[in-house]
Protein backbone atom coordinates (compact mmCIF):
# COMPACT_ATOMS: atom_id res chain seq x y z
CA UNK A 1 0.00 0.00 0.00
CA UNK A 2 1.09 3.41 -0.82
CA UNK A 3 0.85 6.12 2.11
CA UNK A 4 1.24 9.55 2.34
CA UNK A 5 2.55 11.80 5.81
CA UNK A 6 2.72 15.88 5.39
CA UNK A 7 3.18 18.15 8.06
CA UNK A 8 5.37 21.46 9.38
CA UNK A 9 8.34 21.23 10.74
CA UNK A 10 8.98 19.44 13.87
CA UNK A 11 5.93 17.97 13.89
CA UNK A 12 6.92 14.44 14.45
CA UNK A 13 5.78 13.53 10.86
CA UNK A 14 9.01 11.59 10.42
CA UNK A 15 8.54 9.57 13.54
CA UNK A 16 5.11 8.66 12.89
CA UNK A 17 6.36 7.27 9.33
CA UNK A 18 8.70 4.79 11.33
CA UNK A 19 6.02 3.50 13.10
CA UNK A 20 3.86 2.91 10.80
CA UNK A 21 6.52 1.25 8.03
CA UNK A 22 7.18 -0.48 10.63
CA UNK A 23 4.07 -1.80 11.21
CA UNK A 24 3.65 -2.56 8.17
CA UNK A 25 6.78 -4.24 8.01
CA UNK A 26 5.63 -6.63 10.81
CA UNK A 27 2.36 -7.23 8.95
CA UNK A 28 3.49 -8.16 5.97
CA UNK A 29 6.80 -9.80 7.27
CA UNK A 30 9.35 -8.22 5.19
CA UNK A 31 12.45 -5.72 5.44
CA UNK A 32 12.69 -2.64 6.16
CA UNK A 33 14.47 -0.15 3.62
CA UNK A 34 15.00 3.82 4.60
CA UNK A 35 15.24 5.59 0.91
CA UNK A 36 17.47 8.57 2.34
CA UNK A 37 17.31 11.72 0.33
CA UNK A 38 18.98 14.41 2.12
CA UNK A 39 22.37 15.50 0.12
CA UNK A 40 23.82 17.32 2.78
CA UNK A 41 25.76 20.94 2.12
CA UNK A 42 27.11 22.25 5.67
CA UNK A 43 27.51 20.91 8.93
CA UNK A 44 23.93 21.98 10.28
CA UNK A 45 22.49 19.44 7.27
CA UNK A 46 25.29 16.62 8.67
CA UNK A 47 23.83 16.77 12.08
CA UNK A 48 20.27 16.75 11.13
CA UNK A 49 21.05 13.22 9.28
CA UNK A 50 23.23 12.09 11.92
CA UNK A 51 19.93 12.95 14.54
CA UNK A 52 17.69 10.84 11.79
CA UNK A 53 20.37 8.07 11.63
CA UNK A 54 19.98 8.08 15.03
CA UNK A 55 16.21 7.63 15.48
CA UNK A 56 15.97 4.74 13.19
CA UNK A 57 18.87 2.88 14.54
CA UNK A 58 17.66 -0.51 16.30
CA UNK A 59 14.35 -0.35 13.92
CA UNK A 60 16.02 -2.86 11.64
CA UNK A 61 16.06 -0.25 8.48
CA UNK A 62 18.63 -0.92 5.31
CA UNK A 63 19.48 2.79 4.56
CA UNK A 64 19.62 3.29 0.47
CA UNK A 65 20.65 6.49 -0.15
CA UNK A 66 19.31 7.70 -2.73
CA UNK A 67 17.76 11.66 -3.11
CA UNK A 68 16.92 12.09 -7.40
CA UNK A 69 15.08 9.12 -8.81
CA UNK A 70 12.19 6.73 -7.35
CA UNK A 71 13.51 4.64 -9.95
CA UNK A 72 16.53 4.05 -9.28
CA UNK A 73 15.93 3.40 -5.44
CA UNK A 74 13.15 0.74 -6.49
CA UNK A 75 16.11 -1.14 -8.61
CA UNK A 76 17.95 -1.19 -5.51
CA UNK A 77 14.99 -3.41 -3.74
CA UNK A 78 15.03 -7.24 -2.74
CA UNK A 79 10.97 -7.54 -3.15
CA UNK A 80 8.51 -7.46 -0.38
CA UNK A 81 10.05 -4.56 1.44
CA UNK A 82 8.53 -1.69 3.42
CA UNK A 83 10.13 1.44 1.87
CA UNK A 84 10.00 4.55 4.34
CA UNK A 85 10.79 7.49 1.82
CA UNK A 86 11.74 11.18 3.73
CA UNK A 87 11.06 13.19 2.00
CA UNK A 88 9.94 14.78 -1.31
CA UNK A 89 10.57 17.62 -0.19
CA UNK A 90 14.56 16.90 -0.35
CA UNK A 91 13.75 15.63 -3.58
CA UNK A 92 12.62 18.01 -5.52
CA UNK A 93 14.97 20.16 -4.12
CA UNK A 94 17.81 17.90 -5.16
CA UNK A 95 16.51 17.68 -8.62
CA UNK A 96 15.98 21.51 -9.16
CA UNK A 97 19.56 22.06 -7.87
CA UNK A 98 21.24 18.98 -8.84
CA UNK A 99 25.28 19.53 -7.97
CA UNK A 100 24.77 23.17 -7.42
CA UNK A 101 23.26 24.33 -10.62
CA UNK A 102 19.64 25.60 -11.37
CA UNK A 103 18.08 22.78 -13.35
CA UNK A 104 15.17 24.38 -15.35
CA UNK A 105 14.36 21.23 -16.95
CA UNK A 106 13.20 19.53 -14.12
CA UNK A 107 9.40 19.47 -14.28
CA UNK A 108 8.31 16.57 -12.11
CA UNK A 109 6.75 14.93 -15.22
CA UNK A 110 8.16 11.51 -14.68
CA UNK A 111 7.38 11.63 -10.90
CA UNK A 112 3.90 9.64 -11.75
CA UNK A 113 4.96 6.78 -13.61
CA UNK A 114 8.42 6.83 -10.87
CA UNK A 115 5.95 6.19 -7.81
CA UNK A 116 3.95 3.67 -9.32
CA UNK A 117 7.13 1.84 -10.50
CA UNK A 118 8.38 2.19 -7.18
CA UNK A 119 5.43 1.09 -5.60
CA UNK A 120 5.07 -1.84 -7.94
CA UNK A 121 8.63 -3.08 -6.40
CA UNK A 122 7.73 -3.22 -2.80
CA UNK A 123 4.99 -4.23 -0.58
CA UNK A 124 4.79 -0.80 1.05
CA UNK A 125 6.09 2.40 0.44
CA UNK A 126 5.68 5.66 2.93
CA UNK A 127 6.66 8.71 1.68
CA UNK A 128 7.04 11.48 3.93
CA UNK A 129 6.95 15.61 2.98
CA UNK A 130 6.52 19.11 4.38
CA UNK A 131 3.82 21.33 4.15
CA UNK A 132 4.84 24.94 3.34
CA UNK A 133 1.86 26.23 1.26
CA UNK A 134 -0.30 28.68 3.21
CA UNK A 135 2.20 31.77 4.25
CA UNK A 136 1.52 35.16 2.63
CA UNK A 137 4.86 35.78 0.76
CA UNK A 138 5.00 36.94 -2.69
CA UNK A 139 7.74 34.66 -3.68
CA UNK A 140 10.46 35.08 -6.59
CA UNK A 141 10.21 32.61 -9.71
CA UNK A 142 12.35 30.09 -8.45
CA UNK A 143 10.89 29.84 -5.10
CA UNK A 144 7.50 29.98 -6.42
CA UNK A 145 8.36 27.02 -9.33
CA UNK A 146 9.65 24.63 -5.93
CA UNK A 147 6.41 25.33 -4.31
CA UNK A 148 4.35 24.50 -7.47
CA UNK A 149 6.63 21.22 -8.27
CA UNK A 150 6.35 20.22 -4.52
CA UNK A 151 2.49 20.95 -4.44
CA UNK A 152 1.70 18.54 -7.46
CA UNK A 153 4.10 16.12 -6.37
CA UNK A 154 2.35 16.12 -3.34
CA UNK A 155 -1.21 16.01 -4.95
CA UNK A 156 -0.27 12.79 -7.12
CA UNK A 157 1.07 11.05 -4.60
CA UNK A 158 -1.94 11.93 -1.86
CA UNK A 159 -4.39 10.74 -4.62
CA UNK A 160 -2.62 7.48 -5.54
CA UNK A 161 -1.96 7.04 -1.43
CA UNK A 162 -4.10 4.71 0.16
CA UNK A 163 -3.46 6.28 3.45
CA UNK A 164 -2.90 10.27 3.48
CA UNK A 165 -2.46 11.68 7.66
CA UNK A 166 -1.73 15.04 8.32
CA UNK A 167 0.59 15.94 11.37
CA UNK A 168 0.66 18.93 13.14
CA UNK A 169 2.63 19.50 16.88
CA UNK A 170 2.00 15.42 16.47
CA UNK A 171 -1.56 15.05 16.15
CA UNK A 172 -2.75 13.08 13.42
CA UNK A 173 -5.26 13.47 11.33
CA UNK A 174 -6.35 10.93 8.87
CA UNK A 175 -7.56 12.41 5.08
CA UNK A 176 -8.27 9.11 3.77
CA UNK A 177 -8.02 5.04 4.95
CA UNK A 178 -8.73 3.56 1.90
CA UNK A 179 -7.64 0.09 3.51
CA UNK A 180 -9.01 0.70 6.85
CA UNK A 181 -5.34 0.73 8.44
CA UNK A 182 -5.71 0.28 12.28
CA UNK A 183 -4.53 3.40 13.18
CA UNK A 184 -5.59 3.34 16.30
CA UNK A 185 -3.16 1.03 17.41
CA UNK A 186 -0.09 2.71 15.64
CA UNK A 187 -1.07 6.07 17.29
CA UNK A 188 -0.69 4.14 20.82
CA UNK A 189 3.32 3.40 19.59
CA UNK A 190 4.06 6.45 18.43
CA UNK A 191 2.61 8.35 21.68
CA UNK A 192 4.42 5.87 24.06
CA UNK A 193 7.77 7.19 23.22
CA UNK A 194 8.85 10.98 23.55
CA UNK A 195 10.63 10.91 20.28
CA UNK A 196 10.67 14.78 19.99
CA UNK A 197 12.99 14.58 22.98
CA UNK A 198 15.71 12.17 21.02
CA UNK A 199 16.33 15.68 18.50
CA UNK A 200 18.64 17.41 20.19
CA UNK A 201 19.28 20.82 19.73
CA UNK A 202 17.47 22.54 16.90
CA UNK B 1 -22.19 30.61 -1.74
CA UNK B 2 -19.60 27.76 -1.25
CA UNK B 3 -16.01 28.46 -0.25
CA UNK B 4 -12.94 26.37 -1.25
CA UNK B 5 -10.21 27.05 0.33
CA UNK B 6 -6.48 25.60 1.04
CA UNK B 7 -2.67 25.99 0.50
CA UNK B 8 -0.74 27.22 -2.20
CA UNK B 9 -0.84 24.19 -5.39
CA UNK B 10 -3.26 21.80 -3.27
CA UNK B 11 -5.29 21.26 -6.64
CA UNK B 12 -8.79 23.59 -5.20
CA UNK B 13 -9.28 24.06 -8.69
CA UNK B 14 -9.88 20.60 -9.43
CA UNK B 15 -11.17 19.96 -6.58
CA UNK B 16 -14.00 22.84 -7.39
CA UNK B 17 -14.20 21.39 -10.67
CA UNK B 18 -15.01 17.65 -9.93
CA UNK B 19 -17.14 18.61 -6.90
CA UNK B 20 -19.11 20.97 -8.61
CA UNK B 21 -19.03 20.08 -12.11
CA UNK B 22 -17.57 23.16 -13.27
CA UNK B 23 -15.92 23.63 -17.09
CA UNK B 24 -12.53 25.93 -16.93
CA UNK B 25 -14.86 28.08 -19.17
CA UNK B 26 -17.24 28.37 -15.72
CA UNK B 27 -14.06 29.78 -13.41
CA UNK B 28 -12.75 33.33 -13.29
CA UNK B 29 -9.24 32.92 -12.42
CA UNK B 30 -7.93 36.29 -10.55
CA UNK B 31 -4.97 38.13 -11.97
CA UNK B 32 -2.56 41.45 -10.98
CA UNK B 33 -4.48 43.04 -13.48
CA UNK B 34 -7.35 43.29 -10.94
CA UNK B 35 -10.37 42.67 -13.08
CA UNK B 36 -13.46 40.63 -11.57
CA UNK B 37 -15.75 38.80 -13.74
CA UNK B 38 -19.09 38.31 -12.17
CA UNK B 39 -20.90 36.49 -14.84
CA UNK B 40 -18.83 32.78 -14.42
CA UNK B 41 -20.02 30.72 -11.85
CA UNK B 42 -16.69 30.63 -9.62
CA UNK B 43 -13.92 33.13 -8.96
CA UNK B 44 -10.45 31.65 -8.56
CA UNK B 45 -7.42 33.00 -6.47
CA UNK B 46 -9.75 35.68 -4.82
CA UNK B 47 -6.46 36.60 -3.15
CA UNK B 48 -4.93 37.85 -5.89
CA UNK B 49 -7.89 40.53 -6.50
CA UNK B 50 -7.31 41.41 -2.58
CA UNK B 51 -3.20 42.01 -3.02
CA UNK B 52 -3.78 43.60 -6.09
CA UNK B 53 -6.70 46.28 -4.31
CA UNK B 54 -3.97 46.53 -1.72
CA UNK B 55 -1.57 47.82 -4.39
CA UNK B 56 -3.54 50.72 -5.48
CA UNK B 57 -4.76 51.46 -2.38
CA UNK B 58 -8.33 50.43 -2.72
CA UNK B 59 -10.27 49.46 -0.06
CA UNK B 60 -11.87 45.79 0.07
CA UNK B 61 -14.55 45.22 2.99
CA UNK B 62 -17.02 47.47 1.41
CA UNK B 63 -16.11 46.79 -1.71
CA UNK B 64 -17.20 43.31 -1.47
CA UNK B 65 -20.30 44.38 0.52
CA UNK B 66 -21.73 46.63 -2.38
CA UNK B 67 -21.58 43.25 -4.84
CA UNK B 68 -22.65 41.33 -2.31
CA UNK B 69 -26.04 40.37 -3.91
CA UNK B 70 -23.99 39.38 -6.75
CA UNK B 71 -21.41 36.77 -5.14
CA UNK B 72 -23.90 34.90 -3.25
CA UNK B 73 -24.48 32.04 -5.99
CA UNK B 74 -20.62 31.99 -6.50
CA UNK B 75 -18.33 28.94 -6.05
CA UNK B 76 -14.97 31.42 -4.20
CA UNK B 77 -11.46 29.58 -4.53
CA UNK B 78 -9.07 31.00 -2.36
CA UNK B 79 -5.52 30.49 -1.18
CA UNK B 80 -5.12 30.14 2.43
CA UNK B 81 -1.90 32.54 2.96
CA UNK B 82 -2.77 33.02 7.18
CA UNK B 83 -0.62 29.95 8.33
CA UNK B 84 2.79 31.62 7.96
CA UNK B 85 5.86 33.76 10.22
CA UNK B 86 4.16 37.62 9.85
CA UNK B 87 5.68 39.06 6.63
CA UNK B 88 8.30 41.64 6.99
CA UNK B 89 6.88 43.99 4.22
CA UNK B 90 3.81 45.69 5.33
CA UNK B 91 2.24 45.34 2.10
CA UNK B 92 2.03 41.92 2.35
CA UNK B 93 1.03 42.06 6.45
CA UNK B 94 -1.95 44.00 5.32
CA UNK B 95 -2.81 41.46 2.11
CA UNK B 96 -2.94 38.60 4.97
CA UNK B 97 -4.92 40.61 7.53
CA UNK B 98 -7.69 41.73 4.70
CA UNK B 99 -7.33 37.58 3.29
CA UNK B 100 -8.04 36.87 6.47
CA UNK B 101 -10.62 39.19 7.41
CA UNK B 102 -12.73 38.81 4.13
CA UNK B 103 -12.65 35.18 4.32
CA UNK B 104 -13.87 35.03 7.66
CA UNK B 105 -16.82 37.39 6.59
CA UNK B 106 -17.32 34.83 3.41
CA UNK B 107 -16.85 31.69 5.78
CA UNK B 108 -19.83 32.70 7.96
CA UNK B 109 -22.33 33.60 5.14
CA UNK B 110 -21.81 30.93 3.33
CA UNK B 111 -23.81 27.91 2.78
CA UNK B 112 -20.37 25.42 1.99
CA UNK B 113 -17.29 25.54 3.19
CA UNK B 114 -14.71 23.25 2.32
CA UNK B 115 -10.86 23.08 2.74
CA UNK B 116 -8.65 21.21 0.13
CA UNK B 117 -5.20 19.55 1.30
CA UNK B 118 -3.01 17.71 -1.13
CA UNK B 119 -6.12 16.94 -3.68
CA UNK B 120 -8.48 16.22 -0.96
CA UNK B 121 -11.58 18.46 -0.13
CA UNK B 122 -12.72 18.24 3.86
CA UNK B 123 -16.06 19.76 4.21
CA UNK B 124 -15.83 22.18 7.13
CA UNK B 125 -19.63 23.72 6.95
Amino acid sequence: MLVFISGGVKCGKSMFAQHISRFLAERDNGGLVYGATMMPMDDEDRKRISRHVEDRSGWGFRTIEEGLSLAKLADQLFGGETVLFDSLTAYVQNNMFFEGDYHPEFDASSFKEDLQYLCGKCANLVVVSDYIFSDAIVYEDLTERYRMLLGKVQCECASAAQLVAECSYSNIKIWKNDNRLDIGRIKEMFYSVNSYLTYGDI
Amino acid sequence: MIIVFGGAYQGKTDFAKAEFGLADSDIFECTEDGSLDLEKKAVSHLERFILKRIRDGKEVFGYFEEIADKLKDKIIICDDICCGVVPIEKEQRLWRDNVGKQMQIFCRGADEVYRVYCSLGERLK
